[in-house]
């Protein structure tokens, strides 16, 4: 009977993590998706997200159909230190330009101030 | 989800500490308290990553140089907009010019028809009964009757 209660709640409190796993990836999708609205209009047939991954990890992820009708992608990884930005794209990295750091804090306040008014009214 | 959640009492307006709500979070369900939870997450990683622009990136002050070439450009700027702002006033006062004398004109074609339908609409398409219009038109036999 012990055995059979202890099995339940381990089952129970993986269901439990699960449905948390499920929610927090919905949060992040719904903020990626007020993110990628911070730069402007996509292009017809284009999606682009931007969103945080995690306190010092920003993602940019952007598709678009190229010229010759391909659909293409690209996923742009902002890792934040404390002597600067570095910018990882296609497996290279550099650092970010003063311009793009400056364009990056713009839209990380409009962003917070975004998703707390437009997705976490009700507990902010 | 619940939405009955006490940590809404936070006001956002004031300077917002998420740490507050993160406090009230005690006795919420398990849903209030992921999305809370994610929300300080994000609200404090992009602060923090805003410090660190500010600290590495800061916003250039502006030197001398670059003073004196903004301060052209806006000169420029403002003699380009006083002669585009003339050009237009001059346009207008074109235009202007232009409606009035159309203005007399047309005064001068419609003015006295204007006038004379003035004069007589009173009879005309009335709908009182001919004996009162009569006596109207003829007030002196109409008070005698």
């Amino acid at each position: 009977m012990a055995v059979l209660k202890k099995l339940m709640g381990g089952l129970s409190a993986q269901k439990e993590a699960q449905r948390k796993a499920d929610l927090y990836r919905k949060l992040l999708h719904h903020e990626a998706k007020i993110g990628g609205e911070l730069f402007g209009p996509v292009a017809p047939g284009g999606r682009r997200e931007f969103f945080c991954l995690d306190k010092r990890t920003w993602v940019w992820h952007e598709e678009w159909i190229d010229q010759n009708g391909q659909h293409q992608y690209a996923t742009t990884r902002y890792d934040f230190r404390p002597n600067g930005i570095v910018k990882s794209q296609n497996g290279q990295y550099r650092q970010v330009t003063y311009q793009e750091a400056r364009n990056l804090r713009n839209a990380m306040s409009m962003y917070r101030e975004r998703i707390k008014n437009e997705l976490y009214s009700f507990v902010a | 989800m619940s939405t009955t959640s006490t940590v809404g009492d936070v006001q956002p307006e004031r300077a917002y500490d998420p740490r507050v709500a993160m406090e009230q979070l005690a006795g919420l369900d398990n849903a209030t308290r992921v999305t809370s939870e994610r929300f300080v997450f994000a609200w404090e990683g992009a602060g923090e990553c805003m410090e660190i622009v500010d600290t590495v990136y800061p916003e250039a002050p502006v030197s001398n140089e670059a003073a004196g070439r903004i301060a052209t450009y806006a000169r420029e700027a403002n003699k380009a907009s006083q002669s585009e702002h003339q050009a237009a006033v001059a346009g207008h006062q074109s235009t202007v010019a232009q409606f009035a004398v159309d203005g007399s004109a047309l005064r001068a074609e419609y003015s006295a028809p204007q006038e004379a339908q003035t004069a007589a609409a009173p009879l005309q398409g009335s709908s009182l009964h001919p004996d009162v219009l009569d006596a109207l038109t003829n007030r002196s036999g109409w008070m005698n009757n």
